[in-house]
């Protein structure tokens, strides 16, 4: 899918060496990904800039704090997706609170916006949108929910309306179905 | 433990999903270590995710890429300036610090030691006295203890139902005088006298009548003179009596100035 001229223990030590091709290749690979986790959890009103700016912060933060991250315990990109939600979802945080306090201006937004922005997806050229497309609505929200936006179990049982117990199952449901279509792709 | 149990158990998903509690997270990363099949398991899932994720990725817009690597570089070039200049800034307020301790423990020992030297003479003179002091009481305490051991000695005498009191009143032209003399079982003499004080060249003597002579019974001192003086041990009298004789005392007594006398009952 992506050309990978380093394997993940290279990539790390030129990370860990501050090297700009690192730079180039996280961010040519992943910027994607998180930028859309970042769009996910801001919600497809928000404004470019600030997306913008909180992709800025993650980068910026997961270059700093290479050092800290454990290829024992997962992959890099688990690691800066874990990096990203938290960094969101603290942006998310603040942000309501300065709203809130400009007196709900933006209530009324207009919904034509929400098309505004262009999405490219790397789906498109290789079909995959089927893939995605293959999964049912209620497996694809699952893993949505908790892998893009960071939902807790409880908050996907009462976001979906379905028993706490039953969240797991159905993750490792979607899950093993996602793994079916990858594979077979 | 069985394995393919817990690889469907559900627990990895969740885990890789960011749903697991945190026992359970740890738990299963200490199941990964342990367990290769299991880490391989939690791998697969990590990759399957991302793979999705990537099928979701969204391009953020071209100047992002080059913004936010100069940014990066400002930032940490900025950080690092700011860093080492707030350490020079807080090292020399640590060296400035440490000169005025330097400077305040020096007048310290300036303006203490004098007084400190003063301080030490006096407790060094009231340390002689109080040694002095000590000498003086252990002897005073020694003279006590004699007494003590004399009085009780003399309590003995006095409370042995055997010793007997030999009252010796004032003769004619003596009549106020008169002396309690308390005489043991075995001999032992002990005197109470009342007896107005003598010129410095006189002495009161004290004389038992054995067999129809006077035998001396000692001085009495006159310093000590309402105390119960022990006198000579008489065996045997008829008779006591005191009589003024000249300092130092007689062989015999000047029987005219006899003051008192009694005899044992």
């Amino acid at each position: 899918m992506q050309n990978n001229p380093y394997n993940e223990i290279e990539l790390i030590v030129l990370l860990k060496a501050k090297d700009e091709r690192a730079y180039n290749y996280l961010y040519d690979n992943y910027s994607g990904a998180l930028y859309n986790v970042i769009i996910k959890i801001l919600g497809e009103r928000e404004e470019t800039e600030d997306v913008e700016d909180v992709l800025q912060e993650c980068f910026i933060k997961i270059w700093k704090n290479i050092d800290y991250y454990d290829i024992n315990k997962g992959r890099l990109f688990t690691w800066m997706l874990q990096i990203t939600k938290n960094t969101t979802i603290d942006f998310a945080r603040s942000a309501s609170i300065q709203k809130e306090k400009k007196t709900n201006r933006l209530e009324n937004d207009s919904p034509i916006i929400e098309n505004k922005r262009v999405t490219f997806l790397y789906t498109d050229h290789l079909g995959l949108n089927t893939v995605i497309d293959s999964l049912r609505k209620e497996d694809k929200q699952i893993v949505d929910l908790a892998y893009f936006k960071g939902f807790t179990q409880k908050e996907i049982a009462d976001e979906l309306k379905i028993p706490l117990g039953t969240v797991k199952t159905r993750a490792r449901k979607a899950l093993m179905l996602l793994k079916n279509i990858l594979k077979s792709n | 433990m069985n394995i393919p149990d817990y690889i469907s158990s559900g627990n990895i998903e969740a885990y890789v999903l960011g749903l697991l509690g945190e026992e359970e997270a740890l738990e299963l990363e200490r199941l990964c270590l342990e367990y290769p099949e299991i880490k391989a398991a939690v791998q697969e899932t990590e990759s399957a995710l991302e793979n999705y994720a990537q099928l979701n990725a969204i391009t953020p817009p071209k100047h992002s890429k080059k913004q936010i690597w100069a940014t990066i570089n400002n930032s940490t070039i900025d950080k690092t300036a700011i860093n080492s200049e707030s350490e020079t800034i807080r090292f020399q307020k640590t060296s400035q610090l440490y000169t005025y301790l330097a400077v305040a423990a020096a007048l310290l020992i300036f303006i203490g030691l004098p007084y400190h030297f003063i301080k030490m003479n006096q407790y060094k003179a009231e340390i002689s006295t109080l040694k002095k002091e000590k000498i003086e009481i252990l002897a005073q305490n020694k003279t006590f203890q004699a007494q003590i051991q004399n009085a009780s000695k003399e309590l003995d005498v006095l409370s042995n139902p055997a010793t007997r009191n030999v009252f010796l009143a004032g003769v004619a032209g003596y009549e106020n005088n008169e002396a309690t003399l308390y005489w043991s079982n075995s001999g032992e003499v002990f005197l109470k006298a009342n007896l107005p004080q003598l010129s410095i060249d006189k002495q009161y003597q004290l004389w038992a009548i054995v067999s129809g002579k006077p035998v001396s019974a000692g001085l009495l001192d006159q310093q000590a003179n309402t105390l119960l003086q022990k006198m000579v041990t008489i065996e045997k009298a008829e008779m006591f009596a005191i009589t003024i004789e000249k300092q130092g005392g007689s062989i015999q007594p000047t029987l005219e100035q006899m003051v008192v006398a009694g005899k044992p009952l």
